[in-house]
Formats: C-alpha cells, structure tokens, sequence
C-alpha cells in the first residue's frame, strides 16, 4: 500500500519536475523579442556586444525591474522553503504509519 | 549527531542566513550608490551574481557527492553522499531559478535585451536543465540505487559546464561585464554590498542544504524501517 502509493507520488514527482523543466526552456524561448535586426537576434558571433541592443536600454524602468527581480528572489525562496516544510510533515506521517505498523505486528514502537 | 545538534545547527545557519541577508539588503539600497549608466537597475546584479556563485558552489558539492556515491563501497558513507547529492542539487537549482529570473531582468536593462545565445548565459541555462534532469532522476528512481548511481553520473557530467561557466568570460569574452576579482568593482560602497550579498547567498544556500540533507537522511532511515518491516512480513 504504501510502496505504492510513494511509487504514485514520486512518478508525479517526476512529471512536475519534467513540466517545470519544459517551462524554463519555453520560458526562455518566449522572453526573445522578435528580433529588430536579423543581424542582431542574439546568436553569439563571437564578439563581446552579439545581441546587445543599446536603443532598446532606456525603454524599461529600472525600479520596476528591480521591484520585480527582488520580488521573485524572496517569492522562489519562500516556496522552497515551504516545500521543506511540506517534505517534515510527510516524515512525521511516515513516522506515525511506521509506529502504528511495528505495533500492530506487536513490537515496540520506535522512539520518535 | 543527536537530533538536538541538528535542529541547533539548522536554527543557527537559518537566523545567521536571514539576518546577514537583511544586512546585505540595507548595504546594497541606502549604502552603495547609484551607478552612473544603468542607475538602480544595477542593483540587481548584486543578488544576481551572490546567487551565481552558489549555484555552481551547490552543483560543484552536488558533483563531488555523485563522485563519492559511485566511488565508495560502505553504506552509510554512499547515503551520506546521496543526501548531500540531492540536497546540494535542489538548492543549486533553487539559486539557478534565482539567477535566470534576476539575470534577464538585468540584462534588458544593460543590453537592452532578456537574452543573448553569449558562452556564459548558454553554458548556465544548459547546467540548470542537467541538474533537473538529475532532479527528475531521482525522484523516478526512489530507493533504487541503480537509478540513484545513474542520477550520480549525470551531476558528473556537470563538472566541465561548471568549469566553463567559470572561465567563460575570460576565454570567450562575451557581454557579462569583467570579472569582479579582476577589477571589475571598484567602489568601496559597492564593494562592501557585494560580498555582505555574496556572505547572505552563501548562508541561504547552507540553511536550505542542511536542512534538506537532514530530511532525506531521515527519508533514508525510515524507507529502510518500512523495507524492514516488509522484509518481516515476508512481502516482496
């Protein structure tokens, strides 16, 4: 029951990681602009300034991308930090399974 | 260790983690100025490259762990070296999401473009997706230790990407700004925000891997207890 039910969360697991995988590389894709100039699209030509575009510099405001990239550095710690949290209660329920199955075969529980 | 040392050591690296990053946060915003070209958009690559940093650290433990895993034979030591595998491995990609978020956000603003395909970008996107695969791998794999050896080498292959990165804008130049141990931060104010960030990442990323080898450790010891008590029972 349980080897099963771990076997169902690990492969949705998986599934998650592979979605936020597929995500990063989508992701990365949609944040290209189509590119102004062929010449310029971003492929590394082996100078220092491929895909520099200095007239597209002044057009964002800097607070905002700066609101914005602190924002996601505490939003990406908190969730993972959450997930921590969520990983110590799955042991703890793991823990609690554990002592009610060594008692029911009539052992000692385990010391917590 | 008993379970006291581990929770002290856990709470100790979490207050020195929050604290050194609330210090870094008031030296990067009322101590260093402004620079003069892109103003406070700038003030994003002290984090930016804080988190850099310690993701290649996280992968280059994650790597070394992997190494030990395939290389020793005892027990407790090939458990020990997959926890830490792990770990290192989660909070490394932790700190890649960080810095894939924070970099095209920087760069828009300097280069006036999210992305450009230059060596170091390309070379840090490509050891962010390897140690989610490796990420992937493990949690298909479970308990099984070939999966578990396969994951191991996976995070070896990480090694020269890692050392690429490194190197990346000396060998190959690109449009990362110079290296910083090279001269490429020169103001004091700015220099003391930098490496108050760099000290507050460097905790964060020991907090959060301690703390999550200390849960898989726990992980291991109980999934041996089930297989214990299965092997008792006499169920496949």
């Amino acid at each position: 029951m349980r080897s099963t039910r771990s076997r169902v969360a690990r492969v949705l697991a998986g599934l998650v990681l592979a979605a936020v995988a597929s995500a990063a590389v989508a992701g990365t894709a949609l944040a290209q602009e189509e590119p102004r100039d062929k010449a310029a699209a971003g492929a590394w030509d082996g100078s220092w300034r491929a895909g520099v575009d200095d007239s597209a510099r002044d057009v964002v405001s800097g607070e905002t991308m700066v609101v914005v990239a602190y924002g996601a550095v505490w939003a990406i710690l908190f969730v993972y930090v959450l997930r921590l949290a969520a990983d110590i209660r799955g042991l703890r329920r793991e823990t609690e399974d554990l002592k009610r199955l060594v008692a029911g075969q009539g052992g000692k529980p385990p010391a917590s | 260790m008993g379970r006291g040392w581990t929770r002290w050591i856990g709470a100790a690296l979490a207050v020195a983690a929050l604290v050194t990053m609330l210090a870094a946060l008031y030296a990067i915003f009322f101590v260093a100025p402004l620079e003069m070209t892109m103003g406070i958009a700038q003030k994003i690559f002290y984090i930016h490259v804080g988190s850099a940093m310690n993701m290649l650290l996280a992968f280059g433990v994650c790597a070394l762990a992997g190494a030990t895993f395939l290389a020793v034979r005892a027990p407790r030591a090939r458990a020990m070296a997959d926890a830490i595998g792990v770990a290192t491995a989660e909070v490394g990609v932790t700190l890649g999401a960080i810095v894939l978020v924070t970099g095209p956000l920087w760069a828009r603003k300097a280069w006036g473009t999210w992305w450009t395909w230059e060596p170091r970008l390309t070379l840090s996107l490509m050891v962010f997706l390897l140690f989610l695969a490796y990420l992937a791998l493990r949690a298909f794999a479970g308990s099984d230790r070939f999966g578990r050896g396969v994951a191991a080498g996976l995070s070896i292959m990480g090694i020269p990407a890692i050392y690429f990165i490194h190197f990346a804008v000396e060998r190959w130049g690109g449009a990362h700004p110079q290296v910083v141990y090279k001269g490429g931060l020169t103001v004091p104010g700015m220099k003391l925000a930098f490496w108050l960030s760099v000290l507050a990442v460097s905790l964060v990323t020991a907090a959060l891997a301690y703390q999550r080898a200390v849960i898989e450790t726990q992980r291991q010891a109980i999934d041996a207890l089930f297989l214990e008590l299965d092997r008792r029972e006499g169920l496949p």
